[in-house]
């Protein structure tokens, strides 16, 4: 059976993002994921501290923390202090950064695969108490080490997408955070447990997490969010993952650039019913669960609901934490 | 007069939670959690001893704006207002050069480093207070005369001096300080009952760190040029502050740059300072290192209320 958590973003009140951290325990939620917009609302990793204080025995993750956008030293030491904050409970999730954000920030990377191996390799040496020197395109690092008295493990999930980046996670996560039309999953997860098992890995080594933008459409969900959460993520879409896809490319097309125009609200009368259906998961609790067991047959390991949130999304929340809990027979 | 604490962040986040609590019933005013070189995350750190403490204010600090930007600093600070109340305050300086070089970041052109620091406070503040945070105040950390007198620009200074004449020094070059703006001592301190100051490497060590950051002005100032110099050559040799670093200097230079008395001593000391004009002095490394000097500190607290 398969986890399910819940996914919060950094653009969220903290009266919202505490109040999940808060009743997870009682929702039966198995973890949280603290997804960065970057610059935007809370500070991640204060954030993340504040959820695993919240929270009583769930796994907290960051999903994901673009490791370009921070100094490396940074995300190693707050890295360590979360897992003592949460006592072994936190997750560092990391990757490269949407193509959005990142051109925001005038951030650019040449070899992004690259880039993100040899940062996780660095974090794994400084948790691991050695002393690194470095120098690349994202790192700058000259004999520094965070003088730790004995090593301290942290899983390291990557949030990817493209085949490259797939493999990569297959070789060296402890797990892959997805997101993506369910053909696209299916494939990835093909991707990472062949790469893991030419590297000599169990297929269980990689967990697989899938976080998708979640519409409940039977509490009051404000039908323009969710469009301008999917515009977002068709926005974000490489176009390898929309060759994959049965629809219109045109279509998609046009969205993408309306958003690098004019941003994802403007793109909201071009999202109809099909695309909300291939890019999320929405409808009544039952539905969306039954899509939850879906992923789980397709083999992820953990699904994450949400945001967007609206309307009545506590009650949302608990309705379908409750519908999961009633098919695994609690 | 407030009394501050550096809380040691080499320790784990449970001993330094432990430590912060005691200081917090025990009536510590501050507790102080620096970042960078520190291994721990000051901005998380400062989570974790909010979540736990219940009437001390929360310093995020020292923290470099070289290293983190202005909007980046306004964020962490707002959103542990948001989970955590109006229980924060902020100290700025630039960091430690050497440690910061070693991570890629640099100083750039030291010429308006000062500068640059003073635009990032007042962005800083600015930021915070148009969201409506105006409950923070954003201390300038200082030692040397041009950050000093820059400070007024923030609503208080963290004085980087022991010596009281080397604080009188600093209070002049102040000049007419604002209605509001705070001023505070952050001397290394090592109180005890019976404080073997000859032997407290720790103390020593943080007595050597702080005069080896003294410019050429102030050491000029206070006549220390020509004491200082083995130990410069040796620190320029080893590029860190060693024992042979802190062996270079004598003792009774060592002295003036950090604070190793008993309780009663430290109360003197404090109303020396609360004469001077001064708002706070935040007891520096090694108080915060145990918590038996944790309990110390407390005590001389107490000592100080009841002998006030």
């Amino acid at each position: 059976m398969y986890r399910a958590s819940v996914g919060l973003t950094t653009n969220m009140k903290a009266s919202a993002t505490g109040w999940v951290a808060r009743n997870a325990g009682e929702l039966g939620v198995d973890g949280i994921w603290i997804g960065e917009d970057i610059g935007l609302g809370q500070e991640p990793f204060v954030l993340a501290a504040a959820t695993l204080l919240q929270s009583k025995g769930i796994r907290v993750g960051t999903g994901i923390i673009p490791i370009a956008v921070h100094n490396i030293a940074t995300l190693a030491r707050a890295a360590v202090t979360l897992q003592e904050i949460g006592e072994g409970r936190f997750i560092f999730g990391a990757g490269i950064g949407g193509i959005q954000d990142l051109q925001r920030m005038n951030v650019k990377i040449r070899r992004p695969v690259t880039a993100l191996r040899e940062g996780v390799d660095v974090l794994r040496r400084l948790w691991q108490a050695e002393s690194v020197t470095r120098n690349t395109e994202v790192l700058q690092l000259q004999d520094y080490s965070l003088r730790l008295k004995k090593p301290i493990e942290i899983p390291v999930f990557l949030g990817v997408r493209g085949p490259q980046m797939l493999k990569l996670a297959g070789r060296i996560a402890n797990g892959v955070i997805l997101s993506g039309p369910f053909d696209y999953l299916r494939y990835a997860i093909e991707v990472i447990d062949n790469a893991s098992s030419g590297a000599g890995r169990k297929r269980d080594d990689v967990e697989k997490v899938v976080w998708l933008p979640t519409i409940p459409t039977f509490k009051g969900m404000k039908e323009k969010l969710a469009k301008k959460v999917v515009a977002i993520v068709v926005a974000d879409m490489p176009p390898p993952i929309l060759d994959m896809l049965q629809l219109n490319r045109e279509k998609l097309e046009r969205i993408q650039a309306e958003v690098a125009a004019n941003g994802p609200k403007a793109a909201i009368p071009l999202i109809d019913q099909e695309i909300i259906d291939m890019f999320a998961i929405s409808g009544n609790k039952e539905h969306m669960v039954d899509l939850f067991d879906q992923l789980g047959g397709m083999g992820a390991t953990e699904v994450v609901l949400g945001p967007p949130f609206s309307g009545e999304w506590r009650e949302a929340m608990s309705e379908i934490f409750e519908e999961i809990a009633l098919r695994r027979g609690a | 007069m407030h009394w501050g604490l550096a809380v040691n962040v080499y320790d784990t986040v449970q001993r330094i939670v432990e430590k912060c609590v005691i200081a917090d019933q025990g009536g510590i005013d501050w507790l102080w959690v620096t970042d960078f070189p520190a291994v721990r995350h000051a901005p998380s750190l400062a989570a974790v001893v909010a979540e736990n403490v219940k009437r001390s204010r929360i310093g995020v600090g020292l923290v470099s704006p070289l290293l983190y930007g202005p909007e980046q600093i306004v964020q962490f600070m707002s959103t542990l207002i948001d989970n955590y109340g109006e229980r924060f305050d902020l100290l700025i300086g630039p960091g430690d050069r050497t440690q910061l070089s070693r991570i890629g970041v640099k100083y750039g052109n030291i010429s308006t480093l000062v500068t640059r620091l003073v635009s990032d406070v007042t962005k800083i503040r600015d930021e915070l207070d148009e969201r409506g945070y105006d409950g923070v105040r954003v201390w300038l950390g200082a030692q040397g005369p041009k950050m000093i007198a820059a400070s007024i620009k923030a609503d208080g200074v963290l004085l980087n001096y022991t010596d009281p004449e080397m604080l009188r020094w600093a209070l002049t070059v102040l000049g007419d300080i604002p209605k509001g703006f705070q001023i505070g001592a952050f001397p290394p301190a090592f109180i005890a009952v019976n404080p073997d100051c000859g032997k407290e490497s720790g103390l020593r060590k943080s007595a050597a760190t702080v005069a080896m950051g003294l410019g050429r002005s102030v050491s000029l100032e206070f006549g220390l040029m020509d004491t200082l110099s083995a130990a410069r050559s040796s620190l320029r040799q080893k590029k860190s502050v060693d024992r042979d670093v802190v062996d270079a200097i004598d003792e009774a230079t060592l002295k003036r740059f950090a604070l190793c008395t008993t309780p009663e001593g430290a109360c003197d000391y404090v109303k020396t300072l609360e004469r001077m004009g001064l708002d706070m002095v935040t007891f520096g490394p090694p108080q915060g290192t145990s918590r038996k000097l944790v309990k110390n500190l407390v005590k001389t607290r107490e000592h100080w209320n009841n002998t006030a």
